[in-house]
């Protein structure tokens, strides 16, 4: 499991145990990872966490064309072997996604169950965000400077 | 087969003594196909449970070599869970109170969920 | 919104390339990512397919200013279509590198690009006066009859005298330059911030 906020392992841990889902991922809606958990090294978790962030935003987008305004709540792919829940949900930080892949072991009705009690713990334990002092060290720009010059200089 | 004859399915289940509630659920997806229940039951919860605990049943079944379970029952001190396999991977479920007859239920559900799909 | 981790280490920023259709936007994305290559750990890349409108790049800077800085860049393509991707991508975007195309042509399509971003950025109760944004002219090297001079598109599209630059998209010229300005006004809108609220960047959302 990796969370980048600690508070969040425990609610995501119970998802996955309880929803007998294989993996699960966290994001901003802007598909930046939050925490992720389960079989996470058998896929590019950053390409799969921005491309469910595209795949929300697109279907909010069909949403609105069909005349549901609040757009939907969740999207589910159905494959023949596995599955995969996506649902966005509004968190004290922001509004957030969900990303849950499920196999025969689990299904749609135990990962949408689980997947909403997560969303409500996390809504009810998320600590308020914390002041932050000095954002950034000096010297930040020759350090950007110099690490541009060394990405781009080589290939 | 269409939504009245699973209309008529719940209403017979629901017209049984102690029946809080019924539903058709699919086994694969453990999501409500139709149901008729008290307001107040979580049934969408108890679909995915019971098509969850139905998978379970039939992994179990399989390593002790038996074949597909056909039935569900879970009792417990405020009430039962039954559910029953019918055809085209719907089962047919009944939550009830104490006060069942739960014999009779499972006869009646087994019946009933011989004519689903 | 540049994204401070509670690891008090790791920071992200998010860019948005934005501009009209065919300004090149997927092919400076491509075209970073051909030329930075797949080192471990420093570029992921994820092309647009029917299911998700989105390009996206992320990249790893290494430690600036005494956090493991990574810049994700996202493109969407420019069609109406995916309008409300775009508006959710600027949403959490911390700076905005708009690709224009410099042809006479397209002036108009460069204009209702900029007009758009700016009816995104007033949705989420932003300002544009304090949105990070650069601008990069692409296709300079078409016939000068052809193209607009710097001057002139500045003069069009440049209405806060942002950093500006010509560039290929496709060959990558102008290109680090632009990320550099961009990920520089980011950067500095960050170091002198000290409240979260801030930290979220230009618009409220």
């Amino acid at each position: 499991m990796r969370v980048l906020e600690p508070w969040l392992a425990d609610p995501l841990a119970e998802l996955l145990r309880e929803s007998s889902a294989r993996l699960a991922l966290v994001m901003t809606s802007s598909g930046q990872v939050i925490a992720q958990h389960g079989f996470t090294r058998s896929l590019d978790v950053m390409a799969a966490a921005a491309l469910g962030a595209g795949i929300l935003a697109t279907t909010g987008e069909l949403a609105r064309v069909v005349g549901s305004g609040r757009g939907f709540g969740a999207v589910v792919h159905q494959g023949s072997a596995q599955g995969v829940w996506l649902a966005g949900f509004d968190t004290p930080r922001g509004r957030w996604i969900g990303l849950v892949v499920f196999g025969r072991e689990s299904s749609v009705g135990l990962v949408r169950m689980f997947f909403e009690r997560f969303a409500d713990t996390v809504t009810l334990v998320a600590p308020p965000v914390t002041a932050v002092r000095e954002v950034l060290a000096e010297g930040f720009e020759r350090e950007l400077d110099a690490s541009l010059r060394a990405l781009f200089g080589r290939s | 087969m269409s939504a009245d004859p699973w209309r008529r399915i719940l209403d017979e289940v629901t017209g049984v003594a102690g029946v809080r509630g019924a539903l058709i659920v699919s086994s694969e997806d453990g999501l409500v196909v139709a149901e008729a229940a008290m307001a107040s039951l979580e049934t969408a919860d108890v679909a995915a449970l019971a098509a969850g605990l139905a998978s379970r049943a039939g992994r179990v079944a399989r390593v002790a070599g038996a074949s597909a379970p056909t039935s569900v029952r879970l009792t417990a001190e405020r009430g039962s869970v039954i559910a029953v396999a019918g055809d085209a991977q719907l089962w047919l479920v009944a939550i009830t109170d104490p006060s069942a007859e739960l014999g009779r239920l499972r006869i009646l559900l087994g019946d009933l969920a011989a004519t689903l799909g | 919104m540049a994204r401070l981790a509670a690891d008090g280490v790791s920071l992200t920023v998010t860019l948005v390339i934005f501009g009209p259709s065919r300004s090149g936007k997927s092919s400076l994305l491509r075209g970073v990512h051909d030329r930075l290559g797949d080192g471990p750990g420093t570029v992921r890349m994820a092309d647009a397919t029917p299911f998700s409108p989105l390009d996206w790049l992320a990249i790893d800077l290494g430690v600036i200013g005494g956090r493991n800085a990574t810049v994700h860049l996202y493109a969407v393509p420019g069609l109406a279509a995916y309008d409300s991707t775009r508006r959710l991508l600027l949403s959490q975007a911390d700076g905005v590198v708009f690709l224009a195309d410099s042809q006479g042509s397209r002036l108009e399509a460069n204009l209702d690009a900029l007009r758009q971003l700016q009816d995104h950025v007033l949705a989420r109760e932003g300002d544009m006066r304090e949105l990070p944004i650069v601008f990069l002219y692409t296709k300079q090297d078409l016939p000068s009859d052809l193209v607009l001079p710097l001057a002139a598109l500045d003069e069009a599209l440049n209405f806060r005298n942002a950093p500006s630059f010509t560039g290929d998209a496709l060959r990558g010229t102008g290109v680090r330059d632009a990320l550099q300005a961009a990920l520089t006004l980011v950067l500095r809108r960050l170091a002198v911030t000290t409240e979260p609220a801030d930290v979220a960047g230009f618009g409220a959302g």
